[in-house]
């Protein structure tokens, strides 16, 4: 077994600093030069150096003589930022022995510190702390070991001081990589046993699986089966990031690095799946496969009906490279054809939206988001899913709607107004723990559907910016729900109808007729606004006519002005759409993920 | 080349509130050295042998527009220059000098503060047969609103004056929409400027241009724009009470008695050619007739405009440069859409043949979606804006473009 390996992630809440690190790391051990670098080379999409999170998984092999005079791999797996993916979390996690917890020395610990350290802990993970940017004035070091050692078991008492962005520490991570954390067991004589933790499709060689060996090993030409997917592939190269790509003779137990093998799919190498051999097989997969399962839904529509086939391809092109998204064709009245998507999480679903529009020059109206409501029958068994508020029925007698644990961080001074936001969100809190003296860390138990969209941004807003958050689904619960249908001109928009608790409907209700007000331009025509739940109006606002609307003069000739004009105007205009005579703006459509708290 | 406008880009002392045409104050040795410029930009035209081939070597055309800025800024000797040059270069129709010919329009822009008797006497002696006054308001307070550096007082002389002088063919400009103003306000600057008998009214909207002090004062709300519902009963009551006085509401923001409509701006709406002098002077070129279209000639109508500073103008006309920079190629989808949205500005609509040349069977189809709702009107083998659709031709615009897939 090679004694000379490092398996080790870092883990951090978000801008505490972990992209940072890992550049550091890599220009400290030569895989870059500096020159090489560009901030933050691990994060390679676009929309990743813009967002500053990582939203796929990432190895690096850094070579290291340490201070023993021995030389060390050192593989670095990068793990994305953000809760909707927190299963690859776990499976990049469960590839390592050991992870980097980094905690930024001005912030303290946040919810994310923890809920990371406890799915290290829950891995078996050795874990480091790193408290990161001493170098700021208002860094507080031993407030953070203090921090540490009341929230999370590990022995916080000699953490490592560190600035990514000074430099300094880098050479005290390492060698503490080296000498902490273990190297991997496993027996190379096995039957190969390897880890999925991401994959992603190339144009031009199929799709790229990286993995982590655990038993056994695996060259060019082996059969190889991936036992979840149970399918059988030939393997055409094995290799390593170094961060350039680099084919290597084999990957033995203990590994991290690529395989490729003719595979078309992504779906077919789903995270947390095992590879083993045809001709050899393991008895039973590596612990801890679930399939990835979306958690939001909504529409995509194009603007313009001609680009439905183009938003189709591109769906499918996408789709090989994230097995994690869903979609299936759905019509509206009122948008017309288009595609219901399930995404892992709100941030998924804007990405995902994002490069539709980016990388395929097509415009898209999304409706309002939804989770998944169940109707139960009277034995209490699932009859059916509801993913759209299309197949809502107000007359359905037993709905669930599902609900999560949420873990808030808050500084003493902010208490109350957060009671308040998770009071107005139907939650229950179910603990309360001091840490440290003016530090609170709530557990509260909550509908999905009231905190997927604005509630992370109230929060961040009403604690000016020093809460932090993290949670995860826990289950379905009954729920007192019904929906609400909105008209325009007397004509039903079933891409706006919403799905809210029957006690706050009047009270929301009203707030979306008014925010759509704001939001549908006006027309040369009247635009009745209406909220109804079955027959029954509950709200109304209106839309007055358009009156004046015409360019006074084009002075001297000058039309180019004019013509300029008419562009943006037209331009606006194909951003909207069309439903009966009225044009909608996309914003209409999540008007109601903008919502007041009562 | 039907038309020509020359841009003299000074003002009085300061700009008005909320202008954001180029303009600078005025500088007599500055202004002379534009003076230049302008002799150097026509040379080098005539040079290139573009525009400036006809009879005698001058350009024939059937308007003329002298704007600005504030054109009568400069000093009576700079004017007898100016309009000596034009007289060499230019010619309308018949005869010689500016104006010389039947038919012709030759206008020039007044400040009422910037006039008096000798200047209208030196414009009639130079060929200008129409002044445009730019009075704006008959009242004070607008007035200050405004920006404007000249009294009511000042208007109502400024129109003695130049028909004394001789002028017959008198318009004002006139804008309504300003912060304050009442009904009864716009009512009385109406009813004064009827009664001094001038032949043509500009009634425009006032528009909030970007970065200029007016729209900063309104962002910072120590002026109020009024509501459109105001705005609107301010246009009517200018369309009510200028056709009960006879006059015809040609355009958008323009009403004029039988025969007094500005050709000169009918001829932007038509698309009909037009040169501008002067710095950030705008130009129109069409295209070339297939048959006819020789090598190098544009195949696509053409737009273009000066140079924007008035130092990088005369800079460039020093150094023997044309000063068109911004020049736009128009496709013939463009020229599709201008003659759709510059057509629609007159009373006189655009004529269904040339659609249906231009579009085929869709624009009589689309614009009869239009008609249903009472926003167009067809007839005499003409579409044109209802009287409910001038007051908001842009929506009516964009939505026809869009039906006809522009």
């Amino acid at each position: 077994m090679p004694k000379n390996i490092r398996n080790f992630s870092i883990v951090a809440h978000i801008d505490h600093g972990k992209s940072t690190i890992a550049d550091r790391l890599l220009e400290f051990t030569g895989a870059l030069s500096h020159r090489e670098m560009t901030a933050q080379v691990l994060d390679s999409m676009d929309l990743e150096k813009e967002r500053g999170i990582t939203i796929k998984a990432h190895s690096v092999r850094l070579s290291y003589k340490a201070q023993d005079g021995q030389e060390y791999l050192l593989n670095l797996i990068d793990t994305p930022g953000h809760v909707d993916f927190s299963y690859e979390v776990s499976r990049s996690l469960a590839s390592c022995e050991g992870a980097l917890l980094i905690i930024d020395a001005t912030q303290g610990v946040e919810a994310q510190t923890i809920a990371n350290a406890y799915l290290a802990i829950e891995n078996d993970l050795e874990i480091v702390p790193v408290i990161n940017k001493i170098d700021l004035p208002q860094a507080d070091p031993e407030r953070v070991i203090a921090q540490l050692e009341e929230t999370i078991p590990i022995d916080a008492s000699n953490p490592i001081l560190a600035s990514a962005k000074a430099g300094i520490g880098i050479g005290d991570i390492l060698e503490a990589v080296v000498k902490k954390i273990p190297p991997p067991k496993g027996d190379d004589s096995a039957p190969l046993k390897a880890l999925i933790f991401d994959s992603w499709f190339d144009a031009y060689r199929g799709v790229i699986a990286l993995v982590r060996v655990f038993d056994g090993s695996v060259q060019a030409g082996m059969k190889i089966r991936l036992m979840g997917a149970g399918k059988d592939y030939e393997v055409g190269e094995v290799g390593v990031f170094t961060p350039k790509i680099l084919p290597v003779g084999r990957l033995g137990a203990g590994d991290v690095g690529y395989i490729i093998a003719g595979i078309k799919d992504v779906a077919d190498t789903r995270v947390g799946d095992t590879i083993t051999g045809t001709e050899n097989p393991a008895s039973e997969r590596l612990p801890g496969y679930r399939e990835a399962r979306p958690m939001v839904y909504c529409g995509l529509y194009p603007t313009e009906h001609h680009q439905y086939a183009a938003l189709k391809a591109a769906l499918e092109k996408l789709k090989l490279n994230d097995a994690s998204f869903t979609y299936e064709p759905e019509s509206s009245q009122a948008l017309g054809f288009g595609f219901r998507s399930g995404f892992l999480g709100l941030l998924h679903m804007e990405i995902i939206r994002e490069r539709l529009e980016r990388e395929f020059g097509l415009t898209l109206i999304s409706t309002t988001p939804t989770v998944i409501y169940r109707a139960i029958d009277d034995e209490g068994n699932e009859k059916a899913l509801i993913d759209s508020p299309s197949k809502w029925d107000n007359s359905e007698k037993n709905v669930q709607e599902p609900y999560v644990k949420a873990v808030i961080f808050v500084p003493e001074a902010y208490l109350g107004a957060v009671f308040d936001l998770c009071r107005a969100r139907r939650g229950v809190q179910k603990d309360f723990n001091y840490i440290g003296k003016d530090r609170v860390m709530l557990t509260y138990e909550l509908p999905m559907n009231e905190i997927l969209w604005d509630f992370f941004d109230k929060l961040k807003s009403m604690t000016k910016g020093y809460a932090s958050l993290d949670y995860e689904f826990i289950g379905y619960r009954d729920a007192d729900l019904v929906r609400v249908d909105i008209l325009l001109n007397s004509e039903p928009v079933d891409a706006l109808a919403i799905i809210v608790p029957k006690e706050k409907a009047y009270f929301l209700a009203r707030q979306v007729v008014e925010k759509l007000r704001g939001l549908i331009p006006r027309h040369m025509f009247e635009v009745a606004i209406q909220a109804a739940i079955g027959s029954k109006v509950i709200a109304r606002e209106t839309v007055r006519a358009l009156r004046k609307d015409v360019t006074a003069k084009c002075y001297g000739g000058d039309i180019s002005r004019k013509r300029k004009l008419l562009e943006k105007q037209k331009e606006g205009k194909r951003k909207m759409k069309q439903v009966g005579r009225v044009e909608v703006p996309q914003e209409a459509f999540l008007a109601v993920l903008q919502l007041e708290d009562k | 080349m039907d038309s020509v406008y020359v841009h003299i880009p000074f003002c009085l002392a300061k700009k008005c509130l909320y202008c954001d045409f180029v303009s600078m104050p005025y500088s007599p040795p500055v202004a002379q050295r534009y003076l230049g410029a302008l002799s150097r930009e026509i040379a080098l035209l005539k040079e290139a042998g573009d525009f400036l081939a006809g009879p005698q070597d001058k350009l024939a055309v059937k308007s003329l527009f002298i704007g600005g800025g504030t054109p009568t800024v400069l000093e009576t000797r700079q004017l007898e220059e100016l309009l000596d040059l034009l007289g060499k270069n230019f010619v309308f129709q018949q005869g010689s000098g500016v104006g010389a010919g039947a038919g012709a329009e030759v206008t020039i822009e007044v400040n009422p503060a910037t006039i008096d008797t000798e200047k209208s006497s030196t414009l009639l002696k130079g060929g200008v047969n129409r002044i445009s006054i730019g009075v704006q308001s008959f009242s004070g307070p607008e007035l200050k609103t405004l920006g404007r550096l000249h009294t009511s007082r000042d208007a109502l002389d400024a129109v003695k004056t130049v028909k004394d002088a001789g002028f017959e063919n008198i318009s004002i400009d006139l804008i309504y929409g300003i912060p304050g103003q009442r009904v009864e306000d716009w009512r009385r600057t109406l009813e004064t400027a009827l009664a001094l008998g001038v032949r043509h009214v500009s009634a425009y909207e006032l528009t909030l241009e970007e970065h200029t002090p007016l729209s900063g004062l309104v962002e910072k709300g120590a002026l109020r724009m009024p509501e459109e519902d105001e705005v609107v009963r301010l246009y009517f009551l200018a369309e009510e009470m200028l056709e009960a006085a006879g006059f015809v509401h040609y355009e958008v923001s323009n009403y004029a008695l039988a025969g007094r409509e500005s050709l000169h701006n009918l001829n932007y709406w038509r698309r009909g050619e037009y040169l501008g002098l002067g710095a950030a002077a705008h130009s129109f070129k069409r295209a070339s007739q297939r048959f006819f279209s020789t090598e190098g000639a544009p195949r696509n109508g053409k737009r273009w405009k000066n140079a924007d500073g008035i130092f990088r103008y005369m800079d460039l006309l020093e150094k023997d440069v044309l000063p068109a920079e911004e020049i736009f190629l128009l496709t013939p989808e463009e020229e599709k859409r201008e003659f759709v949205f510059l057509g629609l500005r007159t009373r006189e609509g655009i004529s269904v043949s040339d659609g249906r040349d231009l579009f085929g069977p869709d624009m009589e189809k689309e614009a009869g979606l239009l008609v249903k709702e009472g926003l167009l009107e067809m007839s005499r083998g003409f579409i044109r804006a209802s009287r409910a659709g001038f007051p908001v031709l842009d929506a009516i615009i964009l939505r026809l473009l869009a039906g006809l897939g522009l």
